[in-house]
């Protein structure tokens, strides 16, 4: 009697492993995937880390700063996959205005993944002709999406591309507005389309 | 407490017993119009049942419009719209497509759709009645179904009618009150399809509806095309709510749809009893027991679309077929667009002239209204990825969005269109239907939904890279399949069309196979 209770549980135990079975999907990987809760797109090689700390762009006009962490096995809604991502808040100061500020949704707990004004993990070899590219195409840079809380819709592409430069870390980023479905063709981010190259802040 | 247990024992017999009286007599009262038989003659007297367009409604010389004017208003403003509102905005009806029977005698119907809520198990149709003699009536025919009505009009389901009833208009400026919706429901277990692509004959060798004994689930037919229902009845049930006639007309049940029911005179006044006979109105018939059978309907759907047609439509449009090839000829870097909207006056469609951003932005926002049908844009040579992307895809949720925003729209959101030329080629994107239309809506609503939609879509276009060297080749045609693969997982029904284009300028439609991606004739 004990036996077959044993194996009764056994089975149980094995079977319900099995169903809770999670597939793990390199991020970028070319392998086929469905989009619920049993896969989980990681960052398998940590590709996103590089990316992550406090950044920063200035010239005699304008400062952006990027601040960026990673998301790990974030879930957007319950049956949805997990997926490591890349996410964070930035400022835009122009002409010594600030333009644009949400730092300080950076460490609020209750936004997470897509709820940040930056956010996004998908790895890209090669960039729009319209963004100066000095990489090599198997360099994987970082393609995230900028939102701009002057209006809903409103919001851009970054492509970021990580380089050492003796010592110095650097972010190569291309931005452009995506804003094509916002309410008024006059509303785009405020950060203008660019190349733009921030260092890392300690 | 012997006393006690016996009078608890009898009570509880008792109450069996009265439980099973009671399913009886329902079972009874459920199935007492069941020994009528199919009519399968009544379309002898039918001499056309078709779907008709609005135009041809209102053209139509066969039918004194005066009463159908005082029912649903300004007969020629209807022109200008898809959708009009019956008696004070009680009724909106659906004035795109209308289902018309005449019969040689010189009877004529016009079946107009209610537009209800999809999530209701209710279809309901506005008939326009006109009868030999020139009198008119109106009727709303009422029939429940056993999934949402927008399956059945989506043509994601099979029809499945439960149970109708019908009630005369006789005040055109009806309050729901007095429409006499109190009318008594009665099984559509017995009906024939007479025209259509449908087919289906319910009997009872069909299954019956659990909760509707009695009833029976008629066989598959083909969705989304106008059906004609024969009902059969006997004379002596009197249904049909408020309007009935008043006198003692064993003919007295409303007709279901075009037939008048069994009356030769007007149906609105009592009349005598009259035998049953060929009345030249419709098809009366004895059915060997006293009792007649009759009535004819229609129950107007969604015909099967052809957006091959519809897109052609749009690319005939001579503005629009000679801004397409400038946009098919434009090579810079830069999307441009253009818009075809629809004159919320005159329904007309209106190209706007060729759309580019100002100043340095290369996305194109083509600025849709509630009245935009069809947003054409470009893919610039020097874009990564041909196909559409998800902000374009989701370009279509906010033109449902905007088109619910107003509050007549002269676009039906089923219709908007996504042409995008890319490639020297140019495609477009239609739905399939309603329910993906709400779908594709809502994420274009929700903020995060919103992103997630974009960059799945744009993850699965990136696939087709190595994610360590970056090599490897994506195209159109593997862009097309992770696209389908895409709606498919989000359950959005959109069909993908490439134009026939001869010397630059687009002739034809071809629609894109899911499985295979050969484009198949749809014109």
């Amino acid at each position: 009697m004990k036996k077959i209770l044993f194996i009764v549980i056994a089975i149980t135990v094995i079977t319900s492993c099995k169903a809770q079975q999670t597939t793990i999907i390199p991020l970028g990987s070319s392998l086929d995937y469905e989009f619920n809760q049993n896969t989980y797109l990681k960052d398998v090689n940590n590709d996103l880390d590089k990316f992550v700390g406090t950044w920063k762009f200035e010239n005699q006009s304008s400062e952006i700063t990027f601040m960026l962490k990673k998301d790990v096995q974030y879930q957007a809604s319950s049956g949805d996959e997990y997926e490591d991502m890349l996410v964070g808040e930035y400022q835009y100061i122009d002409a010594g205005v600030e333009k644009v500020n949400t730092l300080s949704s950076f460490n609020n707990p209750d936004i997470l993944g897509y709820a940040h004004n930056i956010s996004g993990s998908i790895f890209t070899h090669t960039l729009p002709v319209y963004c100066i590219d000095n990489s090599d195409i198997s360099e994987i840079k970082i393609q995230l999406t900028i939102d701009d809380p002057i209006g809903n819709y409103v919001e851009g592409v970054l492509i970021l591309r990580y380089k050492n430069d003796n010592g110095i870390e650097k972010l190569e980023v291309c931005i452009y507005d995506s804003s094509k479905l916002a309410a008024t063709p006059d509303l785009h981010i405020s950060i203008p389309d660019g190349y733009y190259e921030f260092v890392k802040q300690n | 407490m012997n006393t006690k247990t016996q009078k608890h024992k009898n009570t509880r017999s008792y109450l069996k017993i009265g439980v099973l009286l009671f399913g009886l007599s329902t079972l009874n009262f459920s199935c007492q119009k069941e020994d009528v038989s199919i009519n399968e003659t009544s379309n002898n007297s039918v001499s056309t049942n078709e779907i008709i367009s609005y135009n041809d409604f209102i053209n139509a010389k066969s039918v004194n419009k005066n009463l159908l004017q005082e029912a649903i208003g300004d007969l020629n403003s209807l022109k200008s719209s898809t959708h009009r509102s019956l008696e004070n905005n009680t009724f909106v009806v659906d004035t795109t497509l209308i289902g018309n029977v005449q019969h040689e005698s010189g009877y004529v119907s016009y079946t107009f759709r209610v537009v209800s809520d999809p999530e209701a198990n209710l279809l309901q149709n506005i008939m326009l009645s006109q009868y030999a003699d020139g009198t008119e009536m109106n009727y709303l025919i009422e029939y429940k179904t056993d999934v949402p009505v927008g399956e059945i009009l989506n043509g994601t389901t099979n029809q499945h009618l439960t149970e109708y009833r019908v009630t005369k208009l006789i005040d055109p400026q009806l309050s729901y009150a007095s429409r006499g919706l109190s009318g008594s429901w009665d099984c559509v277990d017995v009906v024939s399809i007479t025209s259509g692509e449908c087919s289906f004959t319910a009997g009872s060798d069909k299954k019956e509806y659990a909760d509707h004994p009695g009833c029976y689930e008629p066989d598959q037919m083909t969705p989304r095309t106008f059906i004609t229902i024969t009902v059969t009845e006997e004379c002596e049930f009197v249904g049909g709510g408020i309007g009935a006639d008043t006198g003692s007309d064993t003919g007295g049940f409303t007709p279901i749809g075009g037939g008048p029911g069994g009356e030769t005179g007007n149906p609105a006044a009592g009349d005598d009893d009259t035998p049953c006979e060929e009345n030249g109105l419709t098809t009366t018939i004895d059915d060997g027991n006293g009792g007649c059978i009759t009535g004819t309907g229609v129950v107007v759907e969604l015909p099967e679309r052809n957006n091959c047609i519809d897109l052609k439509e749009f690319t005939d449009i001579p503005l629009v077929k000679t801004r397409l090839n400038t946009l098919k000829n434009d090579g810079g870097n830069f999307e441009k667009g253009m818009r075809i909207d629809k004159n919320p006056n005159t329904g007309e469609y209106v190209p706007t002239p060729i759309l580019s951003n100002t100043g340095a932005y290369r996305e194109i926002n083509l600025y849709p209204s509630g009245y935009t049908e069809v947003i054409v844009h470009t893919h610039p040579p020097t874009d990564v990825f041909s196909m559409f992307s998800g902000p374009d895809i989701l370009e279509m949720g906010k033109v449902a969005s905007l088109i619910e925003g107003v509050s007549a729209s002269t676009v039906a959101s089923v219709s908007i269109t996504h042409i995008l030329v890319t490639d020297g080629m140019t495609f477009a994107l239609r739905f399939d239907d309603i329910a993906s239309v709400t779908k594709l809506k809502n994420i274009y609503e929700d903020p995060e939904q919103k992103k997630k939609f974009n960059k799945r879509l744009l993850k699965l276009y990136k696939k087709d890279k190595n994610s360590l060297t970056g090599l490897g080749e994506t195209d159109i045609y593997k862009q097309q399949r992770h696209l389908f693969a895409f709606l498919q997982e989000y359950n959005v029904n959109l069909s993908l069309y490439q134009a026939d284009q001869s010397g630059g300028f687009i002739t034809g439609w071809r629609k894109i196979n899911k499985e295979t991606l050969a484009k198949e004739n749809c014109n």
